[in-house]
């Protein structure tokens, strides 16, 4: 069944000249991890937006086409009801503290009181959501007092606790360092494993690669390729589209120009050492 | 939408669920029987002792400074009172009488300094003046000390007070150490830069464009993120909202604010019928 569904979705920001979003079609799987790419300005987080439903009702501009997440159109859903089924995860993780809470604990349960859960369902959620996320060990720590990486995963511990179906992931590990980037894709694959889908704006294809079931190639506001990581980073769209392919696709591309070929495209390093030393590469004579 | 299993029944926009109905609730205590009383207790209490300073100036501003001093000394907060109240409130109000006495004109001159020349119906009206300002002053550090701002706002969620309205009370409040770590952040950036930000004052004066600028246009964009991430998690969402704390309001509080009422109508009756006479 599919979790999120686009049709013909074109989309022009207020003041705009142009549309930002070109005749998106586009269907998501329930429980697939589905990575957007992209170059700057390609439409990637309007897309986004658009899924979160903040295009058109927060941005406003001209909007056209359906959103539907569920099978059921956003369209005349409000926000709030939208926060519901869908979640949202910015990448700069100052602005996503609530700004009222003095604990981790409160900031985790924030959400969740708005929403009008029980208090005991409260309490059971946080502490099962905190190590999770592994962060019980700052449960009492003022978020605002936690260096960037922890904020993050603070922000997407606060969202992912909420339990929507649909969580949309824009670009959060573009301010933090390598070992906290692989602690909040650890923690958005946990997710991932609970049945929720994944809809994610990231640079580091490294990760792209490792994680998604199908990546999007955004490109002027369309969608130039659609397919396995495999498929798309293997496509001659994404050269063409300035996109910095995964470190194991490079070196086999570059490996092939030398003459030594290798079968199926490894999308981790290790995938591709493990072809090399298997003897499956081909040198060519 | 399909309402999800997050979501139980929702009545009207904007409330809180009695917070009292669950046992996953707690009361919110700090261990001391002033900071425990009910913040509106501490708002008719300090309120009170300022309108007291305020109609009887110089009669009952050692009262009520001494009533102010007692209970923070009560709260455990004496040392913080005191020295917020000599460094702000009383240099305030010796700068005022100081004023008063040199620069009100009057016909008893009671002594001569280099070009100004005191008088004692300056020195009577910066009494007057100083005494209210001394009062009121000790009423608000009173405040300053016993209240705690997470209660207030609780007991204002509590009283029916919107989710909006105490959302901005606290993110306003907070927002000043927020914006500090920031500064820290730009001025570390603008010394990379070779902005120079640790030296005389002329210097560090000159440091304020460059970081002021950044953080204010931060904030700016900050603001787009920030109303985002609380629609995303429900803040606009229709119904009742959960409270995991509480505040008591006890029937001591209640008796309380009952008796500061009585005691404000009888002042209030005495300074008229003193002002008649």
């Amino acid at each position: 069944m599919d979790s999120v569904t686009l049709t013909d979705v074109t989309y022009t920001y207020p003041g705009s000249e142009g549309p930002v979003l070109r005749d998106i079609n586009l269907s998501i799987r329930a429980g697939e991890f589905c990575s957007i790419i992209g170059p700057n300005g390609a439409g990637k987080t309007t897309l986004c937006a658009a899924i979160r439903g903040f295009v058109p009702k927060f941005y406003k501009g001209d909007f056209e086409g359906t959103v539907r997440i569920k099978g059921e159109d956003i369209a005349d859903a409000s926000i709030g009801e939208i926060a519901r089924d869908v979640g949202f995860v910015f990448q700069n993780p100052f602005t996503q503290m609530s700004g009222i809470t003095a604990s981790v604990y409160d900031e985790l349960a924030f959400g969740l009181r708005n929403l009008g859960v029980p208090p005991a369902q409260i309490r059971e959620r946080v502490e099962g959501m905190l190590e999770l996320a592994g962060i019980t060990a700052f449960r009492d720590r003022d978020p605002f007092q936690l260096s960037g990486g922890q904020q993050q995963r603070v922000a997407l511990a606060a969202m992912l606790i909420m339990e929507q179906d649909v969580i949309v992931i824009d670009e959060p590990t573009s301010q933090l360092d390598p070992q906290s980037t692989d602690d909040v894709f650890a923690l958005i694959e946990a997710a991932q494993k609970q049945g929720r889908t994944i809809v994610l704006v990231e640079h580091k294809m490294g990760h792209v690669a490792r994680y998604s079931d199908r990546v999007v190639l955004m490109g002027e506001g369309r969608i130039q390729a659609i397919g396995t990581p495999a498929d798309v980073f293997t496509d001659p769209a994404a050269a063409s589209h300035g996109i910095t392919l995964p470190e194991s696709i490079e070196l086999a591309q570059r490996l092939a120009g030398h003459g030594v070929t290798v079968p199926g495209s490894p999308l981790t390093v290790p995938a591709l050492i493990g072809a090399l030393s298997g003897g499956s590469h081909h040198v060519a004579d | 939408m399909s309402a999800s299993a997050v979501s139980p029944a929702r009545t009207s926009r904007g409330s809180y669920s009695d917070p009292r109905e669950s046992p996953a609730t707690e009361v919110l205590r700090t261990g001391n029987g002033v900071r425990d009383l009910n913040p509106a207790t501490q708002l008719s209490l300090a309120g009170g002792l300022a309108l007291t300073a305020v109609l009887f100036g110089p009669l009952c501003m050692v009262i009520v400074v001494t009533i102010c001093l007692v209970l923070s000394a009560l709260a455990g907060r004496a040392r913080p009172f005191l020295t917020l109240f000599t460094r702000t409130i009383l240099i305030l109000g010796i700068a005022i009488v100081a004023l008063q006495t040199f620069f009100v004109p009057g016909t008893t001159e009671l002594f001569s300094w280099w070009l100004f020349t005191a008088t004692a119906e300056g020195l009577a009206a910066g009494i007057q003046i100083a005494s209210r300002v001394l009062g009121v002053g000790a009423s608000v550090i009173l405040l300053i000390q016993i209240l705690n701002l997470d209660r207030l706002v609780l007991d204002m969620e509590q009283r029916g007070m919107s989710p909006r309205a105490t959302y901005v009370i606290t993110a306003t409040v907070n927002i000043i150490p927020q914006m500090r770590k920031q500064m820290g952040v730009i001025m570390d950036a603008q010394k990379s830069r070779g902005v120079e930000t640790d030296s005389n004052l002329w210097v560090r004066t000159q440091a304020f464009v460059p970081t002021i600028g950044p953080l204010i246009l931060n904030s700016i964009m900050g603001v787009e993120e920030k109303a985002l991430t609380l629609e995303s998690r429900g803040f606009s969402a229709t119904g009742t909202r959960t409270s995991l704390r509480y505040v008591e309001d006890r029937p001591r509080d209640k008796r309380l604010r009952v008796l500061i009422v009585c005691a404000l109508v009888a002042i209030i009756g005495v300074r008229i019928v003193l002002w008649i006479l």
